[in-house]
């Protein structure tokens, strides 16, 4: 099982790779980092995603690539319609909006007591936007247990790390502030990130914020920990290259 | 008096008596009423104008019908309405924001919005009832109205404009409280001989096409009053259904103060537009061709010395002269024009016209009229 999900996730980034390459927009550094956050929601956490109580999932526009590549490999359309739609793909959400739009959706599952859980995915750097902290603090008032948010923490945005621009560290305590419950996890450790999700599940009185350790670009060598990926796609060349590394 | 604020108030409670997917979020003091009666459906959200419409698109994905009461014109969530928009998600925003000026525009311009100005508490109360029955997104805006104009017995229908007035020299189109400054600058008009048709255009999206431009092809003029800036409001919106379909003089009142005495500026400027237009149009040869060519002993000579040779001529030159040559001509003793055209073109239905005005441009715009 193990074993499995850990190929899974290298399939996810060799497709979420073609795609960026072929787009030739998007975030490479943040889609190989939450490959594995993505593998091990859609491997194990989420049951029944085709039902009509299925699990609501939002993810911020920056993941596009690898959220799709996922969504191929769970079975919710054809792998070929990553290269080539025939349809419009499921849409990620604005970066800054999507545990806005995740809250709302989950407290209108509380209301109508609803059994299904809301994921909302962001990268770390969307802390930036205010109305992040504006949904942080209302999902902690109105206590929604069945909100999940999973942060891809790889400290890396456009032009430089985190850390250095606008640090969020102590992102914990901060989050802890505002009445969520937070477990950190190595974001590449597939075990672990399952046994957090599974660990989310089980809460009942506040709303779970994962905050998930990840390496930009993990996976290919020559992406990995280097900013200037956030905001580039590889070359064909590259593309190849990236392709081979991750055989 | 009730106030648009009212209307909201007991339309969502109405609402929510029938309807269990109307949820009223606010970042506002509105919406008390709702708040008593259905706490569980109401959600206070402090300053937070930009996670309220985030979490109406949550709500709003789920099946839900929700409200949101803001007070920022959309200065401060724009961003997330255009989210709303594209997917065309029922989400209804009422704001009650009190000197926006830029809200009309930056939801107009907007897919699949209504947007909806209503002119006071009847109105208010309608157009919320409407925007909760009507799928997609909505933008009221609760605007401060001065006058109830409408009652509860008066028609609504999203994207119908109202006739709150009919006459035949000019449109004013208006939309919110100014309504009640158009209707009054209408009644200082009449008595001035201008019969303006005044329309009630609650809905700035869609906008009524087929009204407006029916009722500019019987004025050929046309003025927009609004409590907003001309620049992407109503003005903008009539201008670009006018300019493609029928073009004909338009100008512009913001909502400002004095009001009343710029609509009727701006209808007169707009219908002595109009005139010139016509007189540019029909050049005095195609007076000539109506009436035979005239001996000279019949030419009209003014006071200053010019010289009238026709009808098109006459209107010409009622539009240049200046008021003492006219008052030379028309004054509580007598009316030169109207005699002229009562014996030398033995118009006597035109004539009787000039004799009832007795203004330079009700004159023009009687010659105007009767030339088209």
């Amino acid at each position: 099982m193990k074993q499995d999900l850990f190929q899974i996730a290298k399939n996810i980034r060799k497709d979420s790779i073609k795609i960026l390459a072929q787009k030739k927009s998007g975030n490479t550094a943040g889609n190989l980092s939450s490959a594995d956050i993505f593998t091990a929601l859609y491997f194990t956490a989420i049951k029944h995603p085709r039902q009509g109580q299925h699990d609501r999932v939002f993810v911020s526009a920056h993941l596009e690539a690898t959220w799709h590549a996922t969504l191929a490999h769970a079975g919710h359309f054809s792998k070929k319609e990553l290269l080539q739609p025939s349809r419009e793909l499921p849409k990620a959400t604005q970066p800054g909006h999507g545990l806005s739009i995740a809250l709302g959706s989950a407290l209108a599952a509380a209301m109508d007591l609803k059994t299904h859980h809301t994921y909302c995915i962001m990268s770390d750097a969307e802390h930036h936007h205010g109305q992040v902290w504006e949904s942080l603090m209302h999902a902690g008032k109105h206590k929604l247990s069945n909100l999940t948010l999973i942060i891809d923490r790889n400290n890396t945005q456009a032009d430089g790390y985190i850390e250095d621009i606008a640090p969020l560290e102590p992102l914990r305590a901060k989050y802890e502030a505002f009445n969520w419950q937070v477990i950190e996890v190595d974001g590449h450790n597939l075990q672990h990130i399952t046994e957090a999700l599974a660990e989310a599940k089980t809460m009942t009185t506040k709303p779970t914020a994962i905050i998930a350790h990840t390496t930009p670009g993990k996976g290919v060598s020559f992406i990995e920990n280097n900013y200037e990926w956030h905001a580039k796609t590889p070359t064909k060349e590259e593309e190849q290259e990236a392709l081979t590394e991750l055989q | 008096m009730k106030t648009t604020l009212d209307g909201y108030e007991e339309a969502l409670i109405e609402l929510g008596k029938k309807r269990d997917d109307i949820i009223v979020l606010s970042t506002t003091k509105t919406a008390k009423q709702f708040a008593e009666a259905h706490p569980d459906r109401f959600i206070k959200l402090g300053m937070s104008e930009q996670n309220i419409l985030g979490m109406a698109t949550g709500l709003a994905l789920e099946g839900k019908t929700p409200f949101a009461s803001t007070c920022t014109g959309l200065g401060k969530n724009w961003n997330q309405l255009r989210t709303i928009c594209h997917d065309s998600l029922s989400v209804k925003i009422a704001d009650a924001h009190e000197t926006a000026s830029e809200d009309i525009a930056l939801a107009r311009l907007l897919p699949n919005i209504t947007v909806i100005i209503p002119a006071d508490y009847h109105e208010a109360k309608k157009a919320v009832i409407a925007a909760g029955i009507m799928k997609g997104p909505v933008y009221i805006r609760l605007a401060k109205e001065k006058k109830h104009v409408t009652s509860e017995k008066t028609s609504f229908t999203i994207g119908r404009v109202e006739i709150m007035r009919a006459g035949k020299d000019c449109t004013v189109v208006a939309s919110g409280g100014i309504i009640h400054d158009a209707l009054q600058a209408a009644e200082k008009l009449a008595k001035q001989e201008i019969e303006c048709t005044v329309l009630d255009c609650h809905t700035i999206q869609p906008i009524d096409k087929h009204a407006l431009i029916s009722s500019a092809r019987i004025t050929g003029c046309m003025v927009t009053a609004e409590e907003h800036s001309p620049k992407g409001g109503l003005g903008s919106a009539v201008a670009e259904v006018l300019s493609q379909n029928s073009p004909i003089p338009l100008r512009m009142v913001n909502g400002a103060s004095d009001a009343v005495n710029r609509i009727i500026r701006a209808v007169k400027d707009s219908v002595m537009q109009r005139c010139e237009s016509v007189c540019t149009e029909i050049p005095e040869e195609h007076g000539r061709k109506l009436y035979p060519e005239l001996q000279p002993e019949l030419y009209f000579r003014l006071h200053g010395g010019d010289i009238i040779k026709s009808i098109p001529g006459l209107q010409k030159a009622l539009l240049n002269m200046n008021e003492e040559t006219f008052s030379h001509h028309c004054n509580d003793h007598k009316n030169d024009f109207s005699s002229w055209v009562r014996d030398v073109f033995r118009e006597p239905v035109l004539s009787r016209q000039l004799e009832k005005t007795r203004t330079r441009l009700g004159m023009a715009l009687a010659l105007a009229r009767w030339m088209t």
